[in-house]
């Protein structure tokens, strides 16, 4: 790495001391994570998901993860469609689920060991996107 | 063209996603896949009620260690301006920075 760059945990922690991010909502975000992933998240392909505290602040980096860290248990619980990538270690997942009534769409990218690379709140032509790409492993 | 600053996100070889954001970021943004290059996504500005606004945030690279198709990524109306460096499209600040993550670290290169 470069003097140039982040981590994603320096990232979140620079917005927060310079108020672009409330320091509330990383220390929510902190809380559900020990509380409700840090032990597992059960996929509906029987797997199990364990983010990291580093998978964490990764997640963070989204703003739209940020603001409700409990989409991240949502995205991994409402798993409908599992698609290869270019690395046969990591799997691209497709998320739905509900808020308010309204749906919800979420991509992730899920480690073989059970890590969760990265995760993102998306749109439903994101997801018609990346239904084009890739190989469909598992679908539920 | 439009300068913005920039900053770059990144957590090693283990995760290997970039990010290259526009300083300050606004608060906030959808990735937007590519349609074509699996690996790559435009970070694109909301306003509130979560419309795009027509902004761009930043782009995200998967695998960015590997990621060796410059010449298909798309051009975007704006110069970017990362740290210590001159205004620059976003290609070629990724490009530099996939050179610099390469190269060993100083101490590694004396020892070499």
């Amino acid at each position: 790495m470069t003097e140039a760059d982040e981590l994603p945990s320096e990232r979140i922690l620079r917005l927060a001391r310079e108020g672009r991010i409330a320091p509330e909502a990383v220390e929510a975000a902190l809380d559900f994570w020990n509380e409700h992933l840090r032990s597992g998240i059960p996929l509906p392909n029987g797997e199990i998901i364990w983010p990291s505290l580093d998978d964490l602040y990764h997640a963070i980096v989204d703003p739209r993860v940020l603001r409700r860290p409990e989409r991240i248990a949502s995205a991994l619980l409402g798993l409908f469609e599992l698609r290869s990538t270019n690395d046969p270690t990591r799997r691209l997942g497709l998320c739905q689920w509900e808020e308010s009534g309204q749906p919800l769409f979420g991509k992730v990218i899920i480690e073989r060991h059970g890590g969760l690379r990265s995760i993102h709140v998306i749109d439903a032509k994101a997801i018609r996107k990346e239904q084009r790409k890739g190989v469909i492993l598992w679908k539920r | 063209m439009e300068t913005v600053s920039a900053s770059l996100c990144w957590d090693g070889q283990g995760r290997d996603i970039i990010y290259l954001f526009r300083e300050p970021t606004p608060a906030l943004w959808i990735a937007d896949p590519d349609d074509d290059i699996a690996e790559f996504s435009v970070l694109r500005v909301l306003d509130e009620q979560e419309q795009e606004t027509g902004e761009i945030a930043g782009i995200e690279i998967v695998d960015f260690l590997k990621f060796n198709q410059w010449s298909d990524l798309p051009d975007l109306p704006l110069l970017w301006q990362a740290p210590d460096q001159e205004p620059l499209p976003y290609q070629e600040v990724l490009r530099r920075a996939q050179a610099s993550f390469h190269a060993p670290a100083p101490d590694q290169a004396r020892s070499a």
